[in-house]
């Protein structure tokens, strides 16, 4: 991502705060724009983080920017308003929808890999670029189910949509694991077929198994899966950060920093001890 | 006098359904509202749809724990009766607050509906303040009756 070196992350969360501080490694957290309510203040913690030289990345989760309809020009603003008052280098969404026709989701679900998708999509991310002032970066997500009538594979479809939005690319090794266990997806093709060269950052997140399908949960350990993910993808791409989702069921954080440092020893190209 | 032009006038439907569309159709059909679309994987559809379901109640158990203690082992089911008549507003603390004065009772414990009222609070709900005794109440009605409660606890 021009250059710039990320280093290690993590999702912020109010129960992650105190970790956050006492890890002198960390270059960079993210936290989810939607959990802020509009017009607060940051809380202290992070601006503690700010002043230590760690980068906070904003990133959105409700702009259902693969929607066939216009995304809402209060959540765009309302994601460059965080990504100024962060200072952010990046900002960062999915391509997924959550919404359509007045129905809400309240998930991040998957669109159609056609060409219709890629304009919707393009057009939306175009929409974002005219009022955020910083780079936006997409993610790939996790699914349980395709649509029936794909144009094009994955890695095609991602890399279309980033050439004609100009957009960068977040890489979820985590949902590149739980697809290849849902849906058969080819991970070694993907890696390969992905732009990446423009990797901003990586995510990492837990899950487990339900029922026969892999769930990514965010509030299960990281599979050794992605770690090995993500030492594949660090090995032909140098990703310029990588960070650990944890939404929930906080563990100890001895525990947390043990998924910390495999996170780090990955991105470095070094075999965890953990 | 119709016209006699017999070409045939421009018609959305030949030309299928748009994107706009079939989104619609799958989100409506993953909110159970409506049957599965044609061409998916009814199975996952289903389990996805379950598992939406699922985070809503989860969402609403983390943000009102009182509330949801004060069902016992009915919360699950009456998490899924809410849910069924109520689609997903677009955030869980509306939903939890939803399904938290759906719950609440004229027999409610008085820190089960704070609990509700505390979340209304941090939501940036428009409230309506009384004074009394030097303290300051949020008043509101919940559970078919006027509450006041106190924020800085009993």
């Amino acid at each position: 991502m021009s250059g710039s070196r990320l280093g290690l992350g993590i999702g912020w969360r109010p129960e992650l705060a105190l970790l956050c501080e006492r890890r002198a490694d960390l270059g960079f957290v993210e936290i989810t724009v939607e959990n802020f309510p509009e017009g607060t203040a940051l809380p202290r913690s992070l601006r503690q983080l700010q002043e230590r030289g760690v980068a906070v990345i904003p990133h959105g989760i409700s702009l259902s920017l693969g929607g066939a309809e216009p995304v809402d020009q209060a959540r765009i603003d309302r994601l460059a308003w965080m990504a100024e008052r962060c200072a952010a280098p990046v900002a960062s969404e999915h391509i997924a929808f959550v919404r359509a026709g007045g129905t809400e989701i309240g998930h991040l679900t998957p669109i159609p890999r056609t060409r219709a998708s890629v304009e919707a999509v393009v057009a939306n991310v175009r929409r974002v670029r005219e009022t955020l002032g910083v780079p936006l970066a997409l993610e790939n997500i996790a699914a349980l189910f395709e649509w029936p009538d794909a144009e094009m594979d994955e890695s095609e479809f991602v890399r279309t949509i980033l050439d004609e939005s100009g957009a960068l690319l977040l890489v979820d090794v985590s949902n590149l694991h739980a697809n290849a266990r849902n849906l058969g997806a080819d991970t070694a093709a993907l890696i390969a077929g992905l732009p990446l060269e423009r990797i901003a950052y990586c995510h990492v997140g837990g899950g487990a198994e339900r029922d026969g399908l892999y769930m990514d949960t965010h509030t299960d350990p990281v599979p050794p899966a992605a770690i090995a993910l993500l030492r594949q993808l660090s090995a032909v791409a140098r990703p310029p950060g990588a960070m650990l989702e944890r939404d929930g069921n906080f563990p100890p954080d001895a525990d947390t920093n043990r998924e910390l440092d495999a996170i780090r020893d990955a991105l470095e190209g070094h075999e965890s001890v953990a | 006098m119709p016209s006699k032009d017999m070409s045939p006038l421009p018609d959305a439907s030949a030309r299928g359904p748009t994107l706009a569309d079939r989104q619609a159709q799958l989100a409506t059909a993953l909110a159970g509202q409506s049957e599965p679309p044609p061409g998916f994987d009814q199975v996952r559809l289903s389990r996805a749809s379950a598992a939406l379901a699922d985070k809503r109640a989860a969402a609403a158990a983390k943000l009102l724990p009182a509330v949801w203690r004060s069902l016992g082992p009915e919360a699950g089911r009456a998490f899924r009766a809410y849910a069924t008549a109520h689609a997903f507003p677009g955030d869980h603390a509306t939903d939890a607050l939803a399904f938290g004065a759906s719950v609440c009772s004229r027999r409610s414990p008085p820190a089960v509906v704070r609990e509700v009222l505390v979340l209304r609070v941090r939501s940036g709900w428009p409230l309506r303040f009384g004074r009394a005794h030097r303290r300051l109440f949020v008043v509101a009605r919940i559970g078919g009756r006027p509450w006041s409660v106190s924020l800085l606890g009993p």
